[in-house]
């Protein structure tokens, strides 16, 4: 079959060509390292890309949620502990009081130091978090939940509804605490159903100091009943931060490890394998010598060279 | 001429000639159009010398062209498929590019946005958080604009691209044509000139690159040029004339566009080309770039509904409703009639939430505008108003604003010339506004059992069921549907959508046999019934027992008020009622012996008395009507017995004989004259026509409701009147009245109210020709069902349905205390308002359904028990409440994308242009070697090969040497002749 001199010229041009545009394709590649140097050159790429990038942005969300969330039971953690520890010394002093050997006067110093040890509880009680929100409030956070009125009666202003923050699809973990967690009240005459009635920590608190600055005995044993179930309560709610400051360091481990493995997932799809890549190299880069001195060699070749 | 010197001499020109062939191969070695040319030689006619034939040279037989139509028809067709190609490839890179963009992605910027909702929720208060919510909506929102916008200007330019490429095939064609014309010039192919066919077939190739074309040619060479479309084979060019290739657009949905040939002369409409570059635009085009703009727009009209109906459930740091947290308002543009922009005017959006419209405005002067809407075509005229200094014209959701003068009679169009996704925006600047706590709170009694998960969900839409099945609500507000239901236990016969404002259903119960009707609301609260339910199946619904005495069911049986309490904007009313008179049906001919004990019926809570009724229907209305008007007195209500038949002169067949109660009366040729026959005989029947023209048979006076016989039945007939001959029994005319002075007087707004006694059963008002009717409003929350139960296996209904009352504008609940009791063993709810203390509702408790009021719905962790209260009351000052925004944030996996999630539907278009882009890269791969292999080929025919060439060109020289040579032998052949002395 006759070739045309003009048309072998231009398909030598075009392997030319095309060598050199898989050669420029395979540099860009080595320079940046990633497979997919444009996505509309890896469109199969491009789309797995976004897919994985996506997954990883959300583990790193909920990681970081993760850990403001046990930044916050930490807080409350230390506040609980104080308050626990509080609560002993108000019971050591009660146990003092109760006995038989104090004086009146004493009992009157005892009853100032368990006001001292209430108010600190009290002041415990609303504290703020880093952010300026009031850790026992429940939802309504901005104010202050722990109110003395005008008579020195601790009110509640605060809510009882629970807040909870996602940590991952379809799973949510309770953030805030209310009042109902940390101190609930203690029902009184629980039995009776004609006095039954409900009473305040602090209500309680403020019965017993009552009772001791007026040496009244069963007051303060009745008292120290109630402290019992308030230290209990306390205790409780402890535990119950250490279980979920549990779960929440289990969670993140999760977590970690998932985006881990995202991570190495998308690194296989777009990292370049420089060994494969730089032997391409190798080959095409010989393909395009060989074509060029064959290309000088071979158009040199013509009739007309002897027509002389 | 057999002669040395002639033979030299032609030959010397003949090689020449070839030569100089040769060297215009050369010259054309890098021409691509060019086909290589050869001499052909062929001998002269031999001369007859005697008895031999002498050659006489060589001559030019022709310049032959070196010309495959079969490679080149190869050539073209690969061609045009590998053109076919071209455009999606570089568009659907670009597409991927856009789309695919590790930052520029709309699924990075919808990560970020959701990635700021979650961090806000720990915090829901701060302002900074809530200022980064803002802002990533911002981006969001801009990569969505910037998205689209980009592919609407790939959309221009391939618009474009594709005018330009038609144009091109116009122009061609017109070349084609003139190439045509010269070469018709000439009849025979031989003669044709090379270069004119070198151009013709270059003309070919260039036009096969945008369109698949069939070629056909005549004997001289001329072509006739044929486009493939997807419908038929239009003719391009001939010899005579190029048509005009023109687009189609279609206007409507359906009508996609098309090509079409010589669209103002003899259309042959092409539909989609089959191949080349231009039917890959229109490919790259229609399916690929304008699904994929959809499919923002689908995304983005979604994301904005949804994100808007969860945001507006929430409240704002200032205890207000969320408002809108998305926009999306059209963009319109004004343009004179010639589609250019219009001058002096600008439009701007108002509403966002509003359809777009499509106006044209014509300027009549002095302010005034006759405002023509395109898609209805209503017309209306509207006003400029001068504000602050700025002529507006207000039309709705658009406002114009008018800049310099227009001429009286222009016409402007006013639309919207943007998509969904190229104006979405966040509606939201002010971070007070963003609605994170829930509208609802719920306070649990600390007296409860137990502490319980309490979830509220908002968006309980009501969807109107239909009221039967298969028929529209709208049907039935339109018209009196009348229509055979189904007697069965298992489902309702007839629902009745929340809110409607007025309905009615009657029922004509049968006489033999049992009929009872039973309303009951979606939660199975037992409103009304007709008498004590047979067992209803699945869904069963244990129900209460009867109350005490009175053998009927109902807890929350309707009484007169005591419902209405329970349920504000809600009446039920099972009897039959209407208000000043009423016209019963024709009293039917009881089958056995009946009667009604006293109390069975009451008419206006009057009960009424004991009544044996007649045996036969000759004189029931009669006995009825005195029954009833006994109580006139108590009950404001008059009977009278009647019995009219009506026909319409149209009706009647006066050919046809008529017997009245036995006596045959005259044949008639006009009503008016049937009449006076009816009344001459002695019937008991008198007959009048009215001025309408209605033939009226009612009793002679004295005997007013008996029964009217006409013919002879029970043998079957139709008479003169256009009606089966039977028996007629008459009916009931009931008005009510007030008494003055003892003298009854007609009350128009008198009441007239049939209710069912104790042992009242609903035939019971069949037989007194009543339908027994539920009707009424339903102002709940729900929808109310009719059950019927019974022995028979179908009734007629009659039903009617008045409006439905608009949804109550948007306000936080009031407090609402949901108390839980047991009853008869199973678990009731009851809804109380707890500032005015009325009962909303009490129903029995549905764990997995929860609590429904308004467009909220409660549901319990666990099942909670009696005894136990909680409280539903607005959440203020919540600060730290996220739960909308939890709400929102769960948007992000809600597969609300034509069943994927967000991402997942993104995702998914982007693999679809992927998949587009890499399947047209391997068939432009494969066509590219097929049209390579084609080139080739055309070139092994038609190209020029320089040593080819080069040996020609020696060939020729020798030739042409030695014919130069011949020459000289024939000079000194003739010198010798010459030098004989």
């Amino acid at each position: 079959m006759k070739i045309a001199t003009n048309q072998y010229f231009l398909k030598l041009g075009r392997h030319l060509a095309d060598q050199q545009a898989d050669i420029a394709t395979l540099q860009a590649k080595l320079a940046t390292g990633d497979t997919m140097v444009t996505p509309g050159s890896e469109p199969r790429i491009a789309a797995r890309s976004l897919e994985l990038n996506s997954i990883i942005e959300k583990q790193q969300g909920f990681l970081d949620n993760l850990s403001r969330l046990d930044g916050r039971l930490m807080q409350e953690e230390s506040v609980v502990t104080t308050m626990r520890t509080l609560v002993t010394r108000m019971q050591e002093l009660t146990i003092r009081a109760a006995s038989d050997t104090y004086a009146d006067s004493d009992r009157a110093a005892i009853a100032v130091e368990l006001r001292g040890y209430r108010d600190e509880i009290l002041a415990l009680a609303n504290t703020t978090d880093p952010d300026g929100n009031y850790l026992f409030a429940g939802i309504r956070n901005s104010t202050q939940p722990f109110v003395e009125d005008a008579n020195g009666v601790v009110v509640y202003q605060g809510d009882q509804t629970p807040t909870r923050i996602d940590v991952d699809l379809g799973h949510s973990l309770r953030i805030n605490t209310t009042r109902d967690d940390v101190l609930p009240d203690l029902v009184r005459d629980a039995d009776d159903p004609e006095s039954r009635s409900r009473a305040s920590v602090f209500r309680v608190f403020d019965d017993l100091i009552a009772a001791v600055a007026s040496s009244d005995g069963a007051g303060t044993r009745l008292g120290l009943d109630e402290l019992d179930k308030v230290a209990s309560g306390i205790d409780r709610y402890t535990v119950d931060i250490g279980l979920r400051r549990g779960i929440v360091e289990t969670k993140t481990d999760i977590t970690t490890d998932r985006k881990l493995a995202m991570t190495n997932l998308l690194a296989r799809e777009r990292e370049l394998d420089y060994a494969t890549a730089v032997t391409e190299l190798s080959s095409h880069m010989l393909s395009l010598e060989a074509a060029q001195s064959t290309i000088a060699k071979i158009s040199q070749l013509t009739l007309f060279n002897y027509l002389r | 001429m057999t002669d040395l010197l002639s033979i030299g001499a032609s030959s010397t020109q003949l090689y020449r000639v070839a030569l100089s062939t040769v060297s215009n191969n050369i010259a054309n070695l890098n021409n691509e159009a060019y086909s290589r040319q050869e001499t052909a030689v062929s001998d002269n006619a031999p001369a007859r010398i005697g008895a031999f034939a002498l050659g006489t040279g060589a001559r030019l037989d022709a310049i032959r062209r070196n010309y495959d139509r079969f490679v080149e028809n190869a050539l073209r067709q690969s061609n045009s498929a590998l053109q076919l190609q071209q455009p999606l490839i570089e568009y659907t890179k670009r597409i991927v590019d856009l789309i695919a963009a590790e930052e520029g992605s709309l699924t990075n910027a919808v990560d970020r946005f959701f990635s700021s909702v979650n961090r806000l929720e720990l915090d829901p208060s701060s302002v900074s958080s809530r200022n980064e919510l803002l802002a990533s909506g911002q981006f969001l929102t801009g990569r969505m604009r910037g998205l689209a916008d980009e592919l609407a200007d790939m959309e221009r330019e391939t618009a474009s691209l594709v005018r330009d490429q038609v144009d091109s095939i116009n122009t061609l064609a017109k070349s084609l044509l003139e190439v045509n014309r010269q070469l018709d010039r000439v009849a025979s192919l031989q003669k044709q000139p090379s270069q004119l066919l070198d151009q013709r077939d270059k003309l070919l190739r260039e036009l096969s690159a945008f369109a698949a074309i069939s070629v056909s040619e005549n004997a001289n060479g001329s072509v006739q040029v044929r486009l493939a479309g997807a419908a038929t084979r239009g003719l391009l060019v001939d010899s005579v004339s190029a048509r005009v290739l023109d687009m189609e657009f279609g206007e409507s949905e359906g009508a996609r566009q098309g090509f079409v040939l010589d669209k103002y002369g003899a259309p042959s409409y092409l539909g989609k080309l089959q191949e080349g570059s231009l039917a890959g635009l229109v490919t790259l085009r229609d399916d690929l770039l304008e699904p994929m703009a959809e499919a923002l727009d689908f995304l983005a009209v979604t994301l904005v509904s949804a994100g808007n109906a969860e945001h507006r459930a929430g409240l704002d740091l200032d205890n207000q409703l969320g408002t809108d947290m998305f926009s999306l308002v059209p963009r319109y543009s004004l343009r004179d009639t010639a589609g250019d922009v219009a001058s002096g005017l600008q439009a701007r959006s108002l509403a966002s939430d509003a359809d777009p419209v499509s106006l044209v405005l014509t300027f009549l002067g002095e302010g005034s505008w006759l405002v023509t809407d395109s898609v209805t075509g209503d017309q209306r005229l509207a006003r400029e108003e001068t504000q602050r200094g700025q002529r507006l014209l207000g039309l709705g959701p658009v406002e114009v604003e008018v800049l310099g003068p227009q001429s009286v009679g222009a016409s402007v169009v006013l639309r919207a010339d943007s998509r969904p996704a190229q104006v979405m925006a966040m509606a939201i600047t002010d971070p007070r506004l963003i609605a994170a706590a829930g509208r609802l709170g719920v306070r649990q009694d600390p007296d409860n059992a137990s502490r319980l998960e309490v979830a509220l969900s908002y968006g309980e839409s009501a969807v109107a069921r239909p009221p039967l099945p298969g028929i529209s609500l709208e049907y039935m507000q339109k018209r009196n549907l009348v229509t055979p239901l189904l007697v069965n236990t298992s489902s309702p016969v007839v629902s009745i959508p929340r809110g409607l404002e007025s309905f009615s259903i009657g029922f004509m119960a049968p006489l033999s046999g049992t009929m009872n009707l039973h309303v009951v609301s979606d939660t199975f609260a037992r409103l009304a019934s007709s008498g004590a339910p047979s067992a209803i199946g699945s869904p069963p619904a244990p129900w209460a027992t009867a109350v005490a005495g009175t053998g009927r069911y109902g807890d929350y049986r309707m009484t007169e008020g005591a419902l209405n309490q329970s349920y504000p904007g809600t009446e039920l009313f099972i009897g039959a009622r209407a208000t000043g008179a009423l016209e019963t049906e024709r009293l039917p001919a009881p089958a056995v012996a009946a009667s009604f004990s006293a109390g069975d019926l009451l008419l206006n809570g009057q009960a009424l008395d004991a009544l044996s009724l007649p045996q036969d229907a000759a004189n029931m209305p009669a006995v009825v009507a005195a029954w009833l008007n006994a109580k006139s007195g108590q009950t404001g209500v008059i009977a009278t017995a009647d019995n009219v038949i009506r026909v319409a002169s149209s009706q009647l067949m006066l050919d046809r004989p008529l017997v009245i109660n036995g006596t045959t009366i005259a044949a008639a040729s006009r009503a008016d004259t049937l009449a006076l026959n009816i009344n001459a005989a002695d019937t008991g029947v008198r007959a009048f026509v009215d001025t309408e023209g209605y033939l009226h048979l009612t009793n002679k006076p004295g005997e007013e409701g008996k029964q009217i016989k006409l013919g002879d039945p029970p043998k079957a007939g139709t008479n003169a009147l256009g009606m089966p001959d039977g028996y007629y029994n008459g009916t009931l005319s009931l008005q009510a009245v007030i008494f003055a002075g003892g003298v009854p007087v007609p009350n128009p707004g008198g009441d007239i109210r049939f209710t069912l006694g104790t042992n009242g059963i609903p035939s019971d008002l069949t037989r007194i020709g009543l339908a027994t009717t539920v009707s009424g409003s339903n102002g709940t929350a729900q929808d109310l069902h009719v059950y019927l139960t019974g022995s028979v296996d179908t009734i007629d209904a009659r039903l009617q349905a008045g409006a439905l009352a608009p949804p109550p504008p948007r306000a936080i609940e009031a407090p609402l205390r949901i108390d839980f009791s047991t009853d008869s063993g199973e678990l009731r709810y009851t809804l109380t308002d707890i500032t005015s203390g009325t009962v909303l509702h009490k129903a029995r408790f549905d764990f997995d359904e929860g609590i429904v009021f308004g467009d909220v719905r409660v549901r319990f962790g666990r099942a909670p028990q009696a005894g136990d209260s909680f409280d539903i009351v607005p959440n203020l000052d919540a600060l730290g409440d996220n739960s909308n925004l939890r709400r929102f944030a769960a948007l992000e996996n809600a597969t609300l994308f034509r069943g994927q999630t967000l991402r997942a539907f993104y995702v998914n278009e982007v693999d679809k242009v992927g998949t587009a882009s890499q399947l047209a890269e391997m068939s432009a791969a494969a066509g590219e070697i097929v049209y390579n292999e084609n080139v080739e080929k055309r070139a092994a025919v038609a190209g020029v090969n320089l040593d080819q060439e080069a040996a020609d060109l020696i060939r020729f020289q020798q030739a042409f040497q030695a014919a130069a040579q011949v020459i000289q032998v024939s000079t000194r052949l003739f010198d010798a002749i010459l030098g004989v002395r």
